[in-house]
């Protein structure tokens, strides 16, 4: 079961190496994300900050959902981290019975799109037009989970919620 | 309950608090000391710190350097109460005391420190070993 799909526009760091697998009692992460899968140099700096204990997994995100035919892969407690929307939905679209909620934690500040063409919800969302498109539509679903907890010790607060305060 | 306090010369004590805090939240009872920030007497927060002493907690202390005169001062209060005391504290050994979910013993408390010391490191790329992972030892 995917416990949870972390949206975190710094991939794996340590709030989340400290703090989310204990808190989703899990010790595999995959990092989701097609720049990564290619740059030897990011992937190493990833590793860096995954916890001995956790094992970790960077995949392109064709990768990641080929990954889950496996019957063994679709039992195993996980979390995903990818940074950007737009994959987040790619995931939950393809398998969506796997996944238990999405936590959309930090989004856009570092893509270099420039903020003023940016929706921002709270102060760690900033939504390119492409992001807001992916967001609406992950919302349509009833049956997912979007929420927004950056940590464990904050509570978890319903996205939609977020949004109608603006 | 584990009472936690961190004292330094400056502002490194409220420092290592926020990052503390910023990275995990606020998981225990930590108090701090800047030292020397003004002109008050900044033992008397030590004194605070020990003023409802319960030998059913658990106190820690972090200071920054062995020889510094913030260790010098707390080092006395061994006289009276019974405390961990660490000097020279990285963040990581911050974190790890505020984390850690059982009760604090000396052996508990050595072999946090022996595994925080080994975060003191330099980095270089060919200090990683093989990079590739595969699906099989994943899982």
């Amino acid at each position: 079961m995917i416990k949870e799909l972390r949206v975190d526009d710094r991939l794996i760091h340590g709030q989340i190496a400290l703090t989310w697998p204990k808190a989703l009692g899990v010790n595999r992460i995959i990092v989701t994300n097609d720049a990564a899968n290619d740059d030897k140099t990011q992937q190493m700096s990833l590793k860096m900050a995954v916890p001995t204990n956790v094992k970790a997994l960077i995949r392109s995100v064709e990768d990641t959902l080929s990954f889950f035919e496996n019957p063994k892969a679709q039992t195993a407690d996980l979390m995903i981290i990818v940074n950007n929307i737009v994959d987040a939905k790619k995931l939950v679209d393809n398998l969506p019975t796997l996944i238990e909620r999405v936590n959309i934690a930090n989004v856009g500040r570092f893509d270099g799109i420039p903020t003023d063409d940016k929706i921002s919800i709270g102060s760690s969302i900033l939504l390119s037009v492409n992001e807001k498109r992916a967001l609406d539509s992950l919302l349509e679903d009833p049956k997912i989970d979007v929420v927004h907890q950056i940590i464990p010790d904050n509570s978890a607060r319903k996205l939609k919620d977020l949004i109608k305060k603006g | 309950m584990r009472k936690i306090l961190i004292a330094t010369h400056s502002t490194l004590a409220s420092g290592a608090l926020n990052s503390a805090t910023f990275l995990i939240g606020n998981q225990s009872d930590i108090s701090i000391i800047d030292a020397y920030v003004d002109e008050t007497d900044y033992t008397q927060k030590i004194d605070q710190f020990f003023e409802y002493y319960n030998t059913e907690d658990e106190y820690v202390i972090f200071t920054d350097l062995f020889g510094g005169s913030v260790n010098q001062k707390i080092f006395t209060y061994k006289n009276n109460f019974e405390f961990f005391l660490i000097t020279g504290f990285n963040l990581p050994i911050l974190l790890e005391i505020i984390l850690y979910n059982q009760s604090l013993t000396k052996e508990a408390v050595k072999q946090l420190v022996e595994n925080c010391r080994k975060e003191l490191q330099v980095v270089e790329v060919d200090s990683f070993e093989s990079i590739a992972e595969d699906e099989e030892s994943f899982l």
